[in-house]
């Protein structure tokens, strides 16, 4: 890495956690009642009583609301990264291909075996198992030999199949613990809940952290599989063990804020020009950023038509759209 | 390190690429491989490189069974300069040329000074200091392929495989390759370029001309590159003639159109 780069590396992670922490502290702040800032502070200090509006509407709603943004947004700008990487393509994410689509049937099916008052924490180990082996499946398609549009295209094609089989199950079951048919198509963070986001979050960190250390590995994949496995990457293991870990996070997300499209796409797009190809530094920086986006246009989701909810994936496809026909002409006329 | 292929034979779909193929290749020795199109030259090579497993024989390489290496101690042994088509690498050159080091990640027992001077000295060897900054996707063709070799070079194999390394380079190139070939040579290396120019093939201490997946000939440049042999494998008339300037031969076809 030249002096350069890397003075521009160190300058982007610190732009980009101060606007996650700005962000953070947006969301915490306004919505239906705002709180004021110094009320935070108060209040993660432990200074606020806990019958103060405030109080109630940070621990209840608001915080676990924000931290399951943070997670959502994390995962789903640091696997995209990681999936453009593995598909030599900018033209991929994990929604684009299905695999949040397969989280989503993991988290309904989760959802309607296991029902309770709330969202039990199981759905992130269901959510996670459906990820992880469809993720793992998409690997197999592609070995048919057609290469990454054929991916990209079945991928959409399983994501459209199994989205409409979940609708059919969540609304062919009764149950009001099960989310609606809009949270596996839109995505929500209205009901993110501390006993889904910290198991998830949990499980999220170790996939990702999984994916950084092979990292440098899968930079190998833009010189060609064949190139990669001739300077030693175990490509026959390790793609397939770096798929997994992408499912495994994306439906463990899936659980705490249903399907979001469009956050791997963006994030990694917008990442990649300041921080360079590396995994090593795109991972941790398009987790930085996926995450603040996610909690901006959650914030924006739950305040602009205040009182109505915008459901945070018609947002974030109105914003990723233009991006893909942006990506998909560069892929083209490349 | 000795290289060996034993019997060798590599189907795809019934159809034999390579069929009892048997080769050795001495530690330190420069060999070519030669012969018309879809003689199965990449596939030797692809073979030798441990990408593509034999329907049967056996491929050692230092005396072991290569398919019982790990990748690690395989890229540690053998580098490979493929024929790929991969463009759009958004790395720099100097990223690409260390990415040769990867099989040395995590070994206490190189340290990163003696990575830095591989990836230096072979981004000086192959002439793309220059480029060092310049992302490989902006690069041309002859340049690709030149940060390429610089990769294979800083890998610091004993075996080193090349799959048409003078493919895309200009007359100063081409012989800079070569002159690098006589380098690692020197270094007691074990080369193997499988090569479309015949005219470079003096430069290999042995050749091995390939006809329909089997092994026509064998042995010293001027053994093997004969007009009777040439013509023959090739189908069309050529001719050899000696070097003007040197003891190399200039292997021309005659011309029999108008």
């Amino acid at each position: 890495m030249t002096k350069g780069r890397s003075r521009r590396t160190t300058f982007g992670f610190a732009v980009a956690s101060a606007a996650l922490a700005f962000a953070f502290l947006l969301s915490l702040s306004i919505g239906a009642v705002n709180i004021p800032v110094a009320d935070i502070v108060t209040w993660v200090t432990g200074g606020l009583s806990e019958d103060d509006l405030g109080s109630r509407v940070l621990s209840g709603v608001r915080f676990p609301r924000s931290l399951g943004a943070v997670v959502v947004g994390a995962v789903l700008g640091s696997t995209g990264a990681a999936l453009q990487g593995i598909n030599r393509t900018r033209v991929v994410d994990a929604h684009l291909i299905g695999i949040s689509a397969a989280g989503g049937l993991g988290v309904a099916l989760g959802a309607v075996a296991l029902p309770s008052g709330n969202l039990p924490p199981a759905i992130v180990v269901t959510g996670a198992l459906f990820g992880g082996l469809y993720a793992l499946t998409t690997r197999m398609l592609g070995r048919v030999g057609g290469g990454t549009t054929l991916v990209v295209l079945m991928g959409i094609a399983a994501g459209f199949t199994i989205t409409a089989w979940t609708g059919v199950l969540v609304l062919g079951v009764d149950n009001p613990a099960v989310p609606t048919l809009s949270f596996f198509i839109f995505g929500s963070l209205v009901g993110a809940q501390t006993s889904v986001v910290v198991p998830a979050a949990v499980v999220s960190i170790i996939a990702l952290g999984i994916l950084w250390r092979i990292g440098p590995g899968l930079d190998l994949l833009a010189l060609g599989d064949r190139t990669a496995k001739h300077v030693g990457f175990d490509t026959k293991s390790m793609i397939p063990i770096s798929l997994v870990m992408v499912g495994v996070a994306v439906g463990s997300s899936v659980a705490i804020g249903g399907v979001i499209g469009f956050v791997g796409l963006i994030v990694p797009t917008v990442v990649r020009p300041i921080f360079g190809a590396s995994q090593r530094v795109l991972i941790p920086a398009a987790a930085i950023v996926g995450a603040a986006l996610v909690l901006v246009v959650d914030t924006a989701a739950r305040t602009l038509l205040s009182p109505i909810e915008i459901p945070i994936g018609l947002i974030m496809t109105g914003l990723g759209g233009p991006i893909l026909i942006w990506l998909l002409r560069r892929e083209v006329l490349r | 390190m000795n290289l060996e292929m034993r019997n060798v034979t590599v189907s795809v779909r019934g159809h034999d690429l390579l069929s009892d193929v048997s080769i050795l290749l001495p530690a330190g020795s420069r060999t070519a491989v030669i012969g018309p199109n879809g003689a199965g030259k990449s596939t030797l090579l692809a073979t030798l490189a441990g990408d593509v497993k034999p329907s049967a024989g056996e491929v050692r390489i230092g005396g072991e069974q290569i398919h019982l290496l790990s990748p690690r101690k395989l890229a540690r042994t053998r580098s490979v300069l493929a024929q790929t088509h991969t463009t759009d690498v958004a790395f720099s050159v100097q990223q690409a040329v260390a990415m040769g080091r990867f099989p040395y990640r995590f070994d206490a027992g190189v340290s990163s000074e003696e990575n830095r001077m591989a990836v230096d000295g072979a981004i000086a060897d192959l002439d793309v200091e220059s480029l060092r900054d310049r992302q490989v996707r902006s690069l041309s063709g002859g340049e690709r392929q030149r940060t390429a070799i610089a990769r294979v070079l800083a890998q610091s194999t004993p075996i080193v495989l090349l799959d048409e390394p003078t493919t895309a380079l200009d007359i100063r190139h081409q012989e800079s390759v070569m002159a690098l070939v006589d380098r690692l040579h020197s270094q007691q290396r074990t080369i193997v370029a499988v090569l479309h120019d015949l005219n470079v093939v003096s430069h290999f201490d042995r050749v091995i001309l390939l006809s329909r997946g089997t092994v026509a000939a064998q042995g010293k440049p001027a053994d093997v590159l004969t007009s009777e042999l040439l013509s023959s494998v090739y189908e069309y008339p050529i001719d050899v003639v000696p070097h003007p300037t040197d003891d190399r031969f200039l292997i021309l076809p005659q011309r029999r159109h108008p």
